[in-house]
């Protein structure tokens, strides 16, 4: 950054790509048609969204019919779950989801559930690693829609989706996989993964806020859910936000180029996050030590708070979460790290530190030192370390 | 000759001062408004400057205020989030399609709605209103200024009506800032959507004001934003782009809509110098309806060839509403304020902006006789 401040936060949001503000500065000046129109500034419009469509199909190898534009991961989720149970129109629909899906699935869940839905709860392992042969029974009882992550926010451990929605499918079930954090760290192919809708979000991969995508797979049993005027061929009423949509069209193109080496930087990052956290005491860190997306490192610091240690990094630049933004705001320990059995002692600890393409080694090796020096302080002033000890 | 953009109601130009305002957010201020650390609140505070901007345009308060990906979200969220499962409602035949999509789809889910006829004018029928209270709704949605008409509701008067019943309103005022007061009335239940892009803010943004104490169930779950009426990671740079349009409206509400009015009565002489038989639809007094949209028809000249004959000339007009200038079809609007078939073919719409220059209008009414006379069959 700009100002010396390093930003360790990519899970949560990631600053747009310098192409991709410069392809929005344009049309936020003179490309202002509304796509629907019929002239020649709204036709101009609507290809310009049209060229975006292809790009974001390339990234994940759909045909561009396949392709939503919505405001963001969170609708297209709601979209998706939402639309398949909707579509079934089961006398009692049976959804499944995982115990560490991002905090929108367990929440369309709820509210599927306060609709007769049966939501089963797939658990994981201690490395975060799902249940196969929990899967296989519960695929028994005939789910409509099985909801899964490709990569975990948190703590970065990829599902084998591949396998999952192969399993699922020939089950008879619809298979939706939130890819949101996979986005430039894995190649995400949705003829290979075999599933019917995945969801992205723009700005977890260097593209605005207010734009996300859902592809949905030509036949998929679904149904539209934000409806007004037929826009996105009837499946997303509503003005087509148009420099978001050109936005998150020029970040798909970059983050589909160039996977192996960023996975390269990224790895290598990780691996420097990991060994000099590792030097701090009684340190854990969380999720498999293989099979996650690299740039991604939890880290839990026994009998301190890890909102603590943000904050205090936070004073000297360093910008880290404890856990997912989204329950940043809330108080209680991370679903994921439940889920995943960390102890108590260490659960309230978690640090999470998320790299991007552009970060730097020697911003990672300052961040780590202003963590380790945080928790050392943390740890002297902290009645709760000695109590967690007795 | 630059082209000449008269489709303000379909979407405006993005006012300049609004991108300044935008640009750091999108370009150097990378914080999720949910993050603790400084970046995260500082996307915060532009969060809730942007609300205040919002709520002071329509007089309310902030905390009344959810932002949305649009009107047409603010619209699904207000009448799917209130309608109670098997309720009743009444909403005008003149909404625009989202709010109507939104009636049939709670209607295939078991709702009743009552379509509230409108007259010559476009004006609501308030017997047909009175009708529908008296025979018990739930809900009532009523646009406030129509997109393809302009034809202004009393509003205000049936915000009292519904209020009285303990009737829950919905008005989608999208068309109103800045071309007409939109100081909200003291509501019973109720909401109101707006859009940003209509008012030169950019799209991908919209606002629904949700009188305290509405019970209106959120559509978007999953995350708690919006006091957990709307989920997702605000899109900030827009949602400040909103509060800055907002504000610039408030401010220059009366010089816009005394530069609309002047450049409406400039644009219809000058075309009826051309072209002396020109009708316009909608109400003739001008207090019932916001200034700068004008609903026109030329007889003897069909709508869609004028339109993509000026289109060429370098002058972008539109047929009805440009949401559903995918196909032509004869507007639901001119039809339910009985315009026949032949006529409705035959109107365009001609939406000023309140910096369209006398230049550009005169030019305007020049094309469009010309490629009028071009177009006319003959009688």
């Amino acid at each position: 950054m700009s100002d010396g401040t390093i930003y360790l936060d990519n899970n949560a949001t990631t600053r747009p790509h310098p192409s991709v503000v410069e392809a929005m500065n344009q049309v936020l000046g003179d490309g202002f048609g509304n796509p629907s129109s019929i002239h020649g500034i709204g036709e101009a419009a609507r290809h310009r969204v049209e060229g975006a469509r292809a790009q974001v199909a390339g990234l994940i190898g759909a045909r561009e019919t396949e392709i939503v534009f919505t405001s963001c991961a969170t609708e297209s989720i709601n979209t998706a779950m939402r639309g398949v149970v909707d579509a079934a129109r089961a006398e009692r629909s049976r959804v499944l989801i995982t115990s560490v899906e991002h905090e929108a699935v367990h929440d369309v869940g709820t509210w599927l559930s306060s609709r007769g839905v049966e939501v089963g709860v797939l658990p994981v392992d201690g490395d975060g690693v799902l249940d196969m042969d929990r899967l296989d029974a519960e695929l028994a009882h005939g789910p409509v829609l099985v909801s899964i992550m490709l990569a975990n926010n948190e703590t970065g451990v990829i599902t084998p989706v591949a396998e999952v929605a192969r399993r699922a499918r020939d089950a008879g079930a619809t298979v939706h996989v939130d890819a949101v954090q996979a986005v430039g760290k894995l190649v995400i192919d949705v003829e290979t993964l075999g599933v019917d809708l995945l969801s992205l979000s723009g700005h977890k991969f260097h593209a605005p806020k207010g734009v996300g995508v859902l592809f949905v797979r030509r036949g998929a049993r679904s149904r539209p859910f934000v409806i007004g005027a037929g826009q996105e061929g009837g499946r997303r009423g509503g003005t087509e936000n148009v420099p978001g949509i050109v936005g998150i069209g020029v970040a798909a193109e970059h983050m589909g180029s160039g996977i192996e080496g960023r996975r390269t930087h990224l790895g290598s990052l990780t691996a420097a996050i990991e060994e000099r956290l590792l030097a701090i005491s009684d340190v854990r860190i969380n999720g498999a030590r293989e099979g996650r997306v690299p740039g991604t490192v939890n880290v839990c610091f026994k009998g301190i708070e890890g909102s603590a240690v943000v904050l205090t990094a936070a004073r000297e630049g360093v910008c880290l979460s404890a856990g997912s933004a989204c329950a940043a705001a809330q108080y209680g320990g991370s679903h994921v790290l439940e889920a995943m059995g960390v102890p108590f002692e260490y659960l309230h600890g978690a640090v999470r530190i998320s790299c991007c393409e552009t970060t730097t080694m020697a911003e990672v090796e300052r961040a780590c030192e202003v963590i380790t020096r945080s928790v050392a302080y943390l740890r002297t002033m902290d009645p709760s370390t000695s109590l967690g000890e007795s | 000759m630059p082209r000449i953009y008269l489709d303000h109601n379909a979407t405006t130009p993005l006012d300049p001062r609004v991108l300044d305002a935008m640009l750091p957010y999108l370009q150097s201020e990378p914080g999720n408004p949910s993050s603790l650390h400084a970046e995260g609140r500082a996307a915060r505070r532009a969060v809730e400057d942007a609300r205040e901007h919002v709520a002071a345009m329509l007089g309310k308060d902030a905390r009344e205020v959810v932002f949305t990906s649009g009107a047409t979200e603010a619209n699904n969220l207000a009448l799917t989030g209130m309608v109670p499962a098997g309720g009743r409602l009444a909403v005008s035949a003149v909404e625009h399609p989202s709010v109507l999509a939104c009636v049939e789809l709670l209607e295939s889910r078991g709702a009743h709605a009552v379509r509230l006829g409108v007259d010559r004018d476009g004006l609501v029928s308030d017997a047909e209103l009175e009708t529908a209270l008296d025979e018990g709704v739930d809900v009532v949605a009523v646009m406030a200024a129509n997109n393809e008409v302009g034809t202004l509701q009393p509003w205000v008067a049936i915000a009292r009506q519904c209020h009285a019943r303990g009737v829950a309103l919905h008005v989608d005022a999208v068309q109103m800032p800045g071309k007409a007061p939109l100081a909200v009335p003291d509501f019973g239940e109720g909401t109101v959507s707006l859009s940003a892009h209509k008012i030169g803010g950019p799209k991908g943004v919209g606002a629904l004001w949700v009188r305290t104490d509405t019970r209106v169930r959120a559509q978007i779950v999953g995350g708690g934003q919006e006091r957990q009426r709307r989920a997702g990671t605000e899109n900030v740079a827009a949602i400040v782009g909103m509060g800055a349009a907002c504000r610039f409206v408030a401010d220059e509400a009366s010089a816009r809509m005394s530069a609309l009015r002047l450049s409406e009565e400039a644009f219809l002489a000058a075309l009826r110098a051309h072209v002396p038989d020109v009708v316009r639809h909608g109400p003739r007094n001008a207090d019932m309806r916001i200034p700068g949209t004008l609903n026109l028809r030329i007889p003897g000249v069909s709508g869609e060839p004028l339109l993509l004959g000026c289109d060429l000339e370098g002058l972008s007009l539109s047929l009805g509403s440009a949401c559903s200038s995918g196909a032509v079809e004869p507007s639901h609007v001119l039809l339910a304020m009985g315009v026949n078939k032949v006529e409705n073919l035959e109107s365009f719409r001609v939406s000023l902006g309140w910096d369209t220059s006398p230049d550009a209008l005169r030019a305007a009414a020049g094309i469009i006789a010309d490629v009028a006379s071009r177009n006319r069959r003959c009688p």
